[in-house]
């Protein structure tokens, strides 16, 4: 994928790898945004979803909202369960 | 063998349970300041670096494990909490999913308990569980506000790869008989 190429990269219920890692930012043009969607006890999600103003700026982003998510689905456990726990998002803007 | 994990604090984080099934929660109406629970398949979140005791593990494993059996979550001074449950049909539906009950007049049939002010517990820490619950059968989420321990007690020997659990769940996972 060609660098800045995106406006827009979507991660929905991210589990087990960098979200916020630097291919992510290579294919996503300046200003592009990043949402991420999740459950908190999500570790994966839960971890860039608390994370601080200063620490997302280190990794190069700006955040721009976080907060329930309106146009979340709902998945499956591994044993066939329907989920119900409230999805949570986190809009970032590349700087 | 009896082992201790400390979940206190970012140590929560050590340990997922979306998978996992809270069997055992009796939980009276006044929280009590200790309490603790019983849990059938917590995963240990050992991939990429697990910088914590490692003299459980079997030696060159750098694999997630799940607990095939039940272990015990222990919390201490609670300060709150409280939980919701959604409650799931007896049967699957016609794309085999367990699915929410729901009321006559179409809502979704949830069981609800608050302990305590969790509005005056927001300087304490929060523990979030979101998995099902065994009775009464359905979607729980429970939070705990402490500012005292967590802990995780569980066997040695139910640990299994996470992998082989994914691979082949209904063998692996809680069955009620």
């Amino acid at each position: 994928m060609a660098t800045g190429s995106q406006s827009k990269v979507i991660f929905q219920n991210p589990y087990k790898y960098d979200v916020l890692n630097p291919e992510v930012s290579r294919v996503l043009q300046s200003g592009g945004t990043v949402e991420i969607t999740g459950g908190l006890s999500n570790k994966t999600f839960n971890t860039i979803y608390k994370m601080s103003e200063a620490e997302l700026q280190a990794v190069g982003y700006t955040l721009v909202s976080r907060g329930q998510a309106s146009n979340a689905t709902q998945g499956l456990t591994t044993t066939g369960e329907v989920i119900k726990s409230t999805i949570m998002e986190i809009i970032l803007k590349k700087n | 063998m009896k082992h201790i994990i400390d979940l206190t604090k970012n140590n929560f984080d050590r340990i997922d349970f979306t998978e996992a099934k809270i069997i055992d929660f009796y939980c009276k109406k006044d929280l009590p300041t200790e309490f603790e629970f019983s849990v059938w398949g917590a995963t240990l979140l050992l991939d990429p670096h697990w910088k914590h005791d490692k003299s459980f593990i079997p030696e060159h494993n750098f694999k997630d494990l799940y607990v095939s059996g039940i272990g015990i979550v222990r919390i201490d001074n609670l300060f709150g909490g409280n939980i919701e449950v959604y409650i799931y049909e007896n049967v699957k539906d016609e794309q085999n999913r367990i699915t929410v009950a729901k009321n006559h007049d179409g809502s979704e049939l949830v069981f609800r308990r608050q302990w305590g002010n969790t509005d005056e517990c927001k300087s304490v820490d929060e523990y979030l569980w979101e998995c099902v619950i065994m009775w009464p059968y359905g979607f729980c989420n429970l939070k705990f506000y402490s500012n005292g321990n967590v802990d995780f007690k569980f066997n040695t020997e139910d640990l299994i790869f996470a992998d082989d659990y994914l691979k082949d769940p209904y063998r692996y996972t809680f069955k009620e008989k």
